[in-house]
C-alpha cells in the first residue's frame, strides 16, 4: 500500500466546532497557539483507502474563521486537494456563510475541488436550527455530499474525512 | 423538719420572700448558669486542644506535606509579594551556596547558564558573520581578496575566524510552494524527525503569512530567514518549488547564492515533476543523493575557506608578502605614470605645435623658426629629422614661401584628417609653410580675426605657387 499526501482545509464560520473537529479526529497536531497567531493549525491524519490500496495522509489545514483572517485564508487555501466546510447546527447563519466559503473558492480557481460538508454538533438536537432540507439544497447547489458530526461524541467525524479522502482519490485516477 | 405548707402557714412573710427574690434575680441567675456552663465547656476545650497540640517534631512532617501546595497556592495568588518576600533570602542563601559549595552549584546551574551562553555567543557571532559579510563582498578568494579587504578595512583575521566558524546543514527540505507538501526531505541529524511534514507545512503557512501581511502586492518580497534558537532556516525560493536549509552556526561565503544556484538548476531538470506533483511520491525523481551532494559540497566549501585562510593567516608571511606585493604594486603604478608623463611631453609640442604648447601661437611671430619634419612611426615614439626640402606632389622641390589654397578649408590641430578642426582658412588666403609631415604641412597665415596662426592642411589642398 503506497503512501501518498494531500493537503485538505477546514472552512467555515467561527466557533462552528472545526478545531474540535479535528482535535477528535486526528493524532498529531501543532500547538493551538498557531490558529490565534497566524490564523492556521495544521494536523496530520491518516486515512487507508483499502479499496484503492493507498495510506493518505491527510495535511488538514484548520483555518481560523471569520472576517479577520478572510483575506490571509486565500493564501492559505492555495495548493488544497480537497475542502470541509463546516456548519453549526444550532446557527442557522453558519450554513449561509458555507456559500461564502465556497464563492471564495471558486475566486481563487478551485471550482470543482473536492469537499464535504459537515454539519457539527448534532448532539445539541434540542438546539437544532437548520432543517434537514435546507442542508440538502445548500449541498445540492455545492455538489458536495453532507454528514452530521458532533465532535464531541465523536460521530460523523469519521465518515465525513473518509468520504473527502474518497473523493480526492477519484479524482486524482480520473485526472 | 417543717414542710413548706407548714412554713408557709407559720412564717408567712418567708413565703413572700423567696417568691420576691424568684422573681428579681430569676435573669441574673439565669444568666450566671449559663457563664458558669460557658467556662465549663472553655475548660474542656482547653483541655483538649492541650491534649492535641504536638511538639515541633509532630508538626515539621504535618507542615512539610502540604509546604508544596501551600507555597504553591501563595506563589500563584500572590507572585510579586512571594518574589518580594523571598528574594532576600534567595539572594542570600545563594551566596552562601555558592560559597560553601561552589562545585555543586556550577554543576547545577551549567545547564541553565551554559544554554544562555550558548545563545548569547551563537548571536555575537552571527553579528560578526553579517558584519564581516557586509565589508568582504564580493568575495572571489586568494591574495586579491586579502588586498581587496585590507582596503575595505577588514583584518584579515575576522575573515579567517568567520570561516572558522563551524557550519552545519541539519536538514534540507525542498517543498512545493503552495500545497507545503515535501518534495524532498534531507535529514543529516541523528535523531529522526517523523513530523517533517507537518514542519514544511506550518513553514510554508508562515511564509503565506508574513508575504500576504507584509507585502501582499509583491511576489518578489518574501520570508528568506527563520531563527529559532541556535538555529537559522534559509531559504531559496524558486518558481515551483522553495528549498529551507536548517543550518547550525555561520554559512560560508556565499552560500545562499549556491543554495539558489541549487534550486534554479533543479528546476531547469525537474520542473515539470514538482509542479505536476500531488502528493504521491512515486511521481518524483529520487533527489536524495543531489541534496546529499550539496550538503556535502556547501561544508566542504566551508572547510576549505576555512583551511586556506587558516594557513594564508596562520603566521607573519602572508601579512609581509602582502606588504611587499603593495608597494611594489606602488611602485609599478608611479613609474608607469612617471613615463607616460614624460613622454606625452615630450610628443606634444610635435602633435600640437610648440607654439599651441606655449599658448601663443597666436600673437608671437614666427618667422625665425627654423622648419623641420616629423615621422610618425607605428609606435608612439617620435623620429626627428633634419629640415628638408618640401616635396611637392608633382615631385619638385617646394621652396618655403607663400602658398595659396584653391577653395576654403578647416585647418587641423595636427596632421590627421580626424583632428579637431582649428581655423577655418578661406580660399585665396596666403599661406606660409613651414614644414612637411607626410601629406600634412604646418602652414603659417592671418586670420582676419585671430591674426597670424598656425595650423596642419592637407598638401593637396593647396593650390599652384605663385
Amino acid at each position: 500500500m503506497k503512501t501518498i499526501q494531500k493537503k485538505i482545509c477546514l472552512l467555515g464560520d467561527f466557533s462552528v466546532g472545526k478545531s474540535s473537529l479535528v482535535r477528535q479526529f486526528v493524532e498529531g497536531e501543532f500547538s493551538d497557539d498557531y490558529l490565534s497567531t497566524i490564523g492556521v493549525k495544521i494536523s496530520r491524519k491518516p486515512v487507508e483507502l483499502p479499496e484503492n490500496q493507498v495510506k493518505m495522509n491527510l495535511l488538514i489545514w484548520d483555518l481560523a474563521g471569520g472576517d479577520d483572517y478572510s483575506k490571509v485564508t486565500s493564501g492559505y487555501l492555495a495548493g488544497a486537494a480537497g475542502v470541509v466546510m463546516v456548519c453549526d447546527v444550532t446557527r442557522k447563519s453558519t450554513l449561509s456563510m458555507v456559500k461564502v466559503y465556497s464563492n471564495q473558492l471558486n475566486k481563487i480557481g478551485k471550482v470543482g475541488i473536492p469537499a464535504v460538508l459537515l454539519v457539527n454538533k448534532f448532539d445539541l438536537q434540542d438546539d437544532r436550527e437548520i432543517e434537514d432540507e435546507q442542508i440538502e439544497n445548500i449541498s445540492a447547489e455545492l455538489q458536495c455530499p453532507w454528514h452530521f458530526s458532533s465532535a464531541k461524541t465523536g460521530e460523523g467525524v469519521e465518515a465525513g474525512f473518509a468520504s473527502l479522502a474518497n473523493l480526492i482519490s477519484s479524482k486524482s485516477k480520473t485526472t | 423538719m417543717e414542710s413548706t405548707d407548714e412554713l408557709t402557714q407559720n412564717y408567712p412573710d418567708h413565703n413572700l420572700m423567696s417568691r420576691l427574690r424568684e422573681l428579681l434575680l430569676e435573669k441574673e441567675r439565669a444568666k450566671v448558669q449559663n457563664l458558669e456552663d460557658e467556662v465549663d465547656h472553655l475548660e474542656k476545650e482547653i483541655e483538649r486542644i492541650h491534649s492535641e497540640i504536638l511538639t515541633a517534631e509532630e508538626v515539621v512532617p504535618l507542615v512539610t506535606r502540604h509546604m508544596g501546595d501551600i507555597t504553591k497556592e501563595a506563589v500563584e495568588g500572590q507572585s510579586s509579594k512571594m518574589a518580594r518576600a523571598l528574594s532576600p533570602i534567595i539572594g542570600e542563601a545563594t551566596r552562601y551556596q555558592i560559597q560553601e559549595s561552589r562545585d555543586e552549584m556550577v554543576e547545577a546551574l551549567y545547564p541553565i547558564v551554559g544554554a544562555a551562553v550558548s545563545r548569547a555567543v551563537a548571536e555575537a557571532l552571527n553579528d560578526l558573520r553579517k558584519r564581516i559579510d557586509q565589508q568582504i563582498r564580493p568575495n572571489k578568494g586568494g591574495v586579491e581578496v586579502n588586498l581587496m579587504n585590507r582596503l575595505r578595512g577588514v583584518d584579515p583575521a575576522s575573515v579567517a575566524f568567520r570561516n572558522a566558524l563551524p557550519f552545519q546543514i541539519s536538514q534540507l527540505f525542498l517543498i512545493q510552494h503552495d500545497s507545503g507538501l515535501v518534495l524532498e526531505f534531507v535529514n543529516q541529524n541523528t535523531e529522526e524527525l517523523n513530523d517533517h511534514d507537518l514542519v514544511s507545512s506550518m513553514l510554508t503557512a508562515i511564509r503565506s503569512f508574513v508575504n500576504d501581511s507584509f507585502s501582499p502586492d509583491s511576489n518578489e518580497d518574501e520570508l528568506r530567514e527563520v531563527y529559532f534558537g541556535d538555529d537559522r532556516i534559509i531559504i531559496e525560493s524558486g518558481t515551483v518549488a522553495y528549498a529551507a536549509a536548517v543550518i547550525k552556526g555561520v554559512e560560508p561565503e556565499g552560500f545562499r547564492a549556491m543554495l539558489r544556484m541549487f534550486v534554479t538548476e533543479l528546476h531547469i531538470q525537474h520542473k515539470e515533476s514538482f509542479e505536476a506533483y500531488d502528493g504521491d511520491p512515486e511521481t518524483l525523481p529520487d533527489l536524495q543523493p543531489t541534496i546529499k551532494t550539496f550538503i556535502e559540497e556547501a561544508q566542504s566549501k566551508k572547510k576549505d575557506t576555512s583551511n586556506n585562510l587558516g594557513l594564508d593567516l596562520s603566521n607573519e608571511q602572508s601579512t609581509k608578502m602582502l606588504r611587499t606585493v603593495g608597494i611594489i604594486s606602488l611602485l609599478l603604478l608611479l613609474g608607469t605614470c612617471a613615463f607616460y608623463s614624460i613622454l606625452t611631453y615630450r610628443i606634444l609640442p610635435f602633435a600640437f605645435g610648440q607654439d599651441r604648447l606655449i599658448g601663443n601661437n597666436i600673437s608671437e611671430p614666427v618667422q625665425e623658426v627654423a622648419p623641420i619634419t616629423i615621422v610618425v612611426t607605428a609606435t608612439p615614439d617620435a623620429v626627428f629629422q633634419e629640415p628638408e626640402p618640401i616635396p611637392s606632389p608633382s615631385g619638385t622641390q617646394l621652396e618655403l614661401k607663400q602658398i595659396e589654397l584653391a577653395s576654403g578649408k578647416w585647418s587641423r590641430t595636427y596632421p590627421d584628417a580626424d583632428a579637431p578642426q582649428f581655423v577655418a582658412v578661406d580660399a585665396g588666403t596666403e599661406l606660409k609653410v613651414i614644414r612637411s609631415l607626410g601629406s600634412w604641412v604646418e602652414a603659417e597665415w592671418t586670420d582676419s580675426e585671430l591674426g597670424v596662426v598656425k595650423g596642419w592642411i592637407r598638401f593637396d589642398w593647396l593650390g599652384d605657387n605663385e
